[in-house]
């Protein structure tokens, strides 16, 4: 699933480090979830939306293929 | 932890070291340079290298960001069970050598390395239900299931190539070693492009 979650932080200046903290998570999970590679939980991506003061779909979004199947 | 000449050696520096002495620890036991008493205190004092490989493995693992309680509590169980397995395996084999043990008792000094098999066995189970931070979790249950296919693929394998005697027979205990080789080489598969330093951007 793809994300926004570079854009969102690098527009507030913040390393990955900065917002693992106030995610409470390790800085490997969130350069993991960045790059697409992990898909989060629905209660850490709802974490995450907090965080960025965003709904969950402004961050995380559908594959066109994904959408185009549905 | 600050840097120390310890941990700025990688944990591949400190495992191929304890490999290489391990290796030639069993090459001098095998061409009887070394009797098993000889032997088992070598491979003891080898076991002392566990110390600096697990510091060396948790600077990695706060460099990479991918450290944690739990996983710290891990590392400690792990280094304590580690341990606990070369003394067992050097007690049993000192007293077999020494006292000539025969009967039921050999039960139960087959059972002094075995215990610590299970403590570890323990601990990763009990890491699994710790780890709060999910990702480091999928890591290490996709890790164990690694470690899990390498091991049941290598024993059909190996056990039909023995039914065919093709090969000779492998000791049940090496399932331990290949579990942990499966688990360490998922894990890197998977952490392989993990930038080592924090993203600033």
């Amino acid at each position: 699933m793809k994300n926004r979650l570079r854009v969102l932080r690098a527009e507030r200046q913040w390393s990955q480090q900065d917002l693992a903290d106030r995610l409470d998570v390790s800085r490997q999970s969130v350069n993991a979830i960045e790059t697409g590679k992990y898909d989060p939980s629905l209660p850490l991506a709802f974490r995450i939306a907090d965080v960025f003061a965003l709904t969950i779909e402004d961050i995380f979004l559908r594959d066109p293929e994904e959408q185009a199947a549905q | 932890m600050t840097d120390t000449w310890i941990t700025r050696r990688g944990p591949g520096f400190w495992i191929g070291l304890i490999a290489a002495l391990v290796a030639a620890v069993a090459v001098l036991a095998v061409s009887e340079a070394i009797n098993s008493t000889t032997a088992i205190i070598l491979m003891a004092g080898t076991g002392g290298l566990l110390f600096p490989l697990m510091r060396s493995g948790e600077r990695c693992e706060e460099r990479s960001g991918s450290s944690s309680p739990a996983i710290r509590r891990y590392n400690r169980g792990m280094l304590a069970a580690s341990l606990a397995y070369i003394l067992g395996m050097g007690i049993a084999v000192l007293l077999t050598n020494a006292m000539g043990l025969e009967g039921n008792i050999l039960w139960l000094i087959a059972f002094l390395p075995v215990a610590p098999i299970f403590a570890m066995i323990w601990v990763m189970t009990r890491y699994i239900i710790d780890e709060e931070d999910e990702y480091l979790r999928h890591l290490a249950v996709m890790a164990n299931m690694g470690g899990l296919a390498l091991l049941m693929g290598l024993a059909s394998l190996w056990g039909f190539f023995e039914e065919f005697e093709l090969v000779s027979h492998a000791p049940g205990w090496l399932s331990v070693p290949v579990w942990a080789l499966g688990m360490g080489l998922t894990r890197w598969w998977m952490t392989r492009s993990i930038r080592p330093e924090g993203d600033k951007q």
